[in-house]
């Protein structure tokens, strides 16, 4: 027998080979490499040029640009540890619930490896790739380092922090991997876990002894400037006070990591033959037993919407769907709306009593993103999930169309969608009534603004519905080919998360970039003058210069259409812009990014016109669905064929 | 021991018009990126046929399956069920085809009459027929009492039987069953074998591959053996068992053995070679020079005094094992 210097590590090794074998690996590391350098290099020179740009003189000697390096710094660590905060959870949530899904957690347990050396070999092999995402962005730190500014002691400390950051974030999305018997469960919950560190740690600044300090502390130190700020220059030795500093500082990191280590370590044995029961069938279970106790006990077991069984007509998928999953049958909707809708009217009775025009607005934007959620996680596995049952190569041999099971399908999803769509329109509704009763100074200004409302209301209904249908063909067409619910949740999330960044950052750089290049930015003497005057001097950094290249009505409605929030954008824009109606004056609208000034009749041609853009882009993405649906599903189809010209 | 197949000859599948068969495959290829799961098979097979699809785990089955199902968008060569054009009338194929996969998905949320009614519905078979129509299709199933179970529920064996079911819904006139017998206990498995006789009485065309061959005998007029992509052979059992038959061993113990002897029944007119065993004797013949009742004369006539004579058996499983070299992929 040898002694060996390091453990033999072999789930690991099987782990990090695994990965490695995996074509999508490489594609997701080096588009998230990308994504940080390119991050990492925007945020460099956007410091750099507001740092320039507060200089008093020019520069003109290279030299006089060194030291600033200590100004980016801090940017870039920031810019490392949300990196953290948003990979980590879904680089590790899986590595537990894929034994379980796959049924190899027993044939793990029968090894010699005990459930700690699991845990913890899982832990390092999604450790270790995160950390090379992180020695991806070493090139553009760097760059920066030899900016000079930066103590190579602050350098290390940011590692070793970064490290510490890796491993608390690992041992959260462990513990929900061991806990949970799906990758999908372990995802949502490793980042409401993480949102909720964040929310408390960040947004609420509460100050606990465990686990939260080491990550307010690092918090605290990049984002007060000072403190990394001056370190490069006189004075700053007080943020790393030597090695016993930097060890005292993360342990409770550490303290919380070992136990969340032995928290995963616990659920894994223990629920390690956890059944796959939906989190949203036993929510749905939940909701069912306390209505039905509320109704016995207040009604004696009226119900007004009884079950009837039925049978399908001609439409058997959509059948299906609505009569008998829960999130179609009428019953479990209305009480699922009424769990939504009672808090959404108790906000916007409080918004509408405290005069508060806005109130509502986050609780807009909170019910949006639930509903795009519940749209997503629907729709992303209507087809997958019937390719994990096995059921589709049986209802792919019967004679309905390609385009038909689609449309089917997503035609069951549509009382599910009404009732997302009620709370929504219950903030609309709300504001109306808010605005309603501020302006009824005169009969021309009631109808005036009577008329406003009505086309407000009816114009957010329109393009609510217009919304939701483009998020549900979006998150169908991308979560068709995927072999699991998983896979196709997570692809059709991340496309999601791509296409509002893509929408929201890239285009907007590319259209001031553009602007630069052709006549519209020809007021741009050097780069210098085009980042101080054109993207970062208009009151925001990246919109600045696309107001001014797309100023008229269309050209904006175009840029909003092109984001999956334009149309609530555009609906905001109208409700600022209707309660200047009455008062007859053109109103500056500044919501978000928003820097163009817009009449009344301006605020509603542009919500029209994304409304139209957006309902265009759904029915092309839906017909260019239907086209390519035998591809996603994987069948013969004699048009496809014949549009060939197979003869 | 591979035999190469003879039926499968240029000139017989020249004589016969595929258009006129129930299910006809000319040179059938299927990739997975570089992997050739199906390589060149021809297959024809008339109405009214029962034809067993015999292979090893990875063989192509399921592939050729899916072709025949028009679940296979990519492949190449012909395949036609009926004369339809399983690519180009592949909505036509579906009125025709019924195909039950080898797996058994469920829809967990129905009963079987919701299933049956759901799939009716997808057959567009029309609303005033439906009702007697899965009436019908659940009584030759013997499944009426289970009309308003749970799909979820039955067993392995109910749920088969309901797979069947769903794919009669649209009177088909050829089935293609995927290992229906794959995973059931022996009553269920000859449960399963009664009915499927009962659909070869009504003049179903069955194509149907399984693992359990001695059913497949019971129940099939002609197999087709597929190894690796490739058909071995394919013929009538009759053909196939004389096809293999053609160098047959037959297992002898002799009281008087001795070297001479073993000379002499080397000599005899017909004899391949005697192997000598450690309690006898293994004699390979062509047995169409000499027939297992010659052999017996000649031995006699050689002075053996025979204490045991044993051909060696013949059944389906000695041909697969002899036809196939348990290759899979």
């Amino acid at each position: 027998m040898s002694l060996r210097l390091f453990p033999e590590l072999p789930l690991l090794r099987r782990e990090l080979t695994e990965l490695a074998a995996r074509r999508r690996t490489w594609v997701l590391r080096s588009l998230a490499g990308l994504l940080l350098i390119g991050l990492a290099s925007w945020s460099v020179v956007r410091v750099l040029y507001s740092v320039i740009g507060m200089m008093s003189a020019p520069i003109d000697f290279p030299l006089q640009a060194l030291g600033i390096g200590a100004e980016i710094f801090p940017h870039m660590a920031l810019l490392l540890f949300y990196a953290v905060q948003l990979l980590m959870p879904s680089l590790i949530c899986g590595s537990i619930t894929i034994e379980k899904e796959r049924n190899t957690l027993g044939t793990l347990f029968v090894t010699r490896l005990s459930p700690l050396t699991i845990v913890l070999e899982k832990l390092g092999s999604r450790i270790l790739p995160m950390l090379t995402f992180i020695i991806l962005t070493f090139p553009v730190l760097a760059w920066v380092y030899t900016l000079g500014g930066i103590d190579h002691r602050l350098l290390l400390a940011t590692l070793w922090f970064l490290i510490w950051e890796c491993v608390l974030y690992a041992s959260i999305g462990l513990v929900c991997s061991a806990w949970y018997s799906t990758t999908v469960g372990a995802f949502i919950a490793s980042y409401v876990l993480t949102g909720v560190l964040y929310t408390l740690t960040t947004v609420v600044r509460l100050r606990l002894p465990l686990p939260f300090p080491i990550w307010q502390e690092l918090i605290d130190r990049l984002s007060n400037q000072p403190v990394f700020a001056g370190f490069g220059g006189a004075g700053g030795m007080n943020a790393v006070e030597g090695l016993s500093h930097l060890f005292w500082a993360v342990w409770p990191a550490a303290l919380a990591s070992a136990v969340l280590i032995l928290l995963a370590r616990r659920f894994l044995v223990t629920r390690a033959e956890v059944s796959r029961s939906s989190i949203l069938l036993k929510v749905f279970r939940a909701l069912d037993s306390f209505f039905r106790d509320v109704n016995q006990w207040t009604t004696g077991g009226r119900m007004v919407l009884q079950e009837r069984s039925t049978l399908p007509d001609c439409d058997p998928v959509a059948w299906r769907e609505r009569s008998k999953k829960s999130l179609g049958k009428p019953h479990y909707l209305l009480r699922l709306l009424l769990v939504l809708q009672f808090p959404v009217l108790f906000v916007c009775v409080l918004a509408y009593t405290s005069n508060s025009i806005d109130g509502v607005l986050p609780l807009l934007w909170l019910l949006w993103i639930i509903t795009a959620m519940v749209i997503v996680v629907k729709a992303a596995t209507l087809i997958s999930s019937e390719r994990t049952r096995e059921t589709l190569d049986a209802l792919l041999s019967t004679p309905i169309t390609n385009a038909e099971v689609l449309r089917q399908k997503i035609s069951g999803m549509r009382r599910m969608l009404v009732m997302l769509s009620i709370p929504i329109l219950t903030v609309h509704f709300s504001r109306i009534l808010r605005q309603g009763n501020l302006s009824l100074y005169s009969r021309q200004m009631m109808v005036d603004q009577v008329s406003w409302l009505a086309a407000y209301f009816v114009l957010s209904l329109l393009s609510t519905w217009v919304l939701m249908q483009l998020i549900a063909w979006f998150a169908l067409r991308l979560g068709a080919r995927a072999s699991t619910q998983a896979r196709s949740f997570l692809i059709t999330l991340v496309a999601l998360g791509l296409w509002f960044a893509a929408s929201a950052i890239v285009l907007p750089v590319g259209i001031s970039l553009f602007a630069h290049f052709t006549d519209s930015g020809a007021r741009y003497q050097d780069m210098d003058d085009f980042f101080n005057d054109g993207l970062f001097q208009r009151g925001d950094p990246l919109m600045g210069n696309v107001w001014s290249v797309a100023a008229d009505v269309p050209g904006q409605a175009l840029l909003l259409a092109c984001r999956p929030d334009g149309s609530i954008i555009a609906t905001q824009i109208l409700m600022r812009t209707s309660t200047e109606v009455w008062n007859t004056r053109r109103t500056s609208v500044g919501l978000y990014v928003l820097r163009s000034r817009y009449t009344a009749s301006e605020s509603l041609l542009l919500l029209i016109l994304v409304t139209g853009m957006q309902w265009g882009f759904y029915r092309l993405l839906r017909r260019h669905t239907c086209r390519r649906s035998a591809r996603l599903l994987g069948r013969v189809d004699e048009s496809v064929l014949q549009s060939q010209g197979v003869a | 021991m591979s035999q190469p197949s003879e039926t499968n000859s240029d000139s017989a599948v020249a004589a016969i018009n595929p258009r006129e068969m129930a299910i006809s495959l000319r040179n059938l290829r299927v990739t997975y990126g570089r992997f050739e799961a199906v390589k060149g098979i021809s297959l024809d097979i008339p109405h009214g046929e029962v034809f067993g699809f015999i292979g090893p785990n990875g063989a192509g089955k399921s592939s050729t399956f899916r072709v025949l199902a028009t679940l296979q968008p990519k492949f190449q060569g012909q395949a036609l069920i009926c004369g339809l054009d399983v690519l180009r009338q592949a909505q036509k194929v579906r009125d025709v085809m019924g195909f039950v996969p080898d797996f058994f998905g469920v829809y967990e949320d129905l009963t079987s009459l919701e299933y049956l009614h759901f799939f009716a519905a997808a057959y567009r078979i029309p609303t005033e027929k439906r009702k007697s129509t899965i009436d019908d299709v659940l009584t030759l199933t013997e499944m009426t009492h289970k009309a308003h179970s749970q799909v979820d529920s039955l067993s392995r064996g109910m749920k088969q039987r309901l797979a069947l079911a769903r794919v009669l819904l649209h009177d088909p006139k050829v089935l293609l069953l995927d290992e229906p017998s794959s995973g059931l206990d022996p009553r269920a498995r000859i449960e399963m074998r009664e009915l499927l006789k009962a659909l070869r009485e009504l003049g179903k065309t069955i194509l149907i591959s399984s693992h359990i061959l001695s059913e497949l005998s019971q129940l099939c007029t002609r197999i087709g053996i597929i190894e690796l992509g490739q058909l071995v052979a394919q013929g009538s059992l009759d053909d196939i068992y004389r096809r293999l038959q053609v160098m047959r061993v037959v297992h002898v113990r002799v009281e008087n053995a001795n070297p001479e002897l073993f000379q002499r029944v080397q000599r005899i007119p017909g004899v391949e070679s005697v192997e000598q065993q450690v309690d006898r004797w293994a004699i390979r013949l062509h047995e169409d020079q000499l027939t297992i009742a010659d052999l017996h004369q000649s031995l006699v006539d050689v002075k053996a005094r025979l204490t045991m004579f044993q051909p060696e058996a013949m059944d389906m499983e000695t041909a697969f094992m002899k036809l196939t070299e348990g290759k899979t992929t």
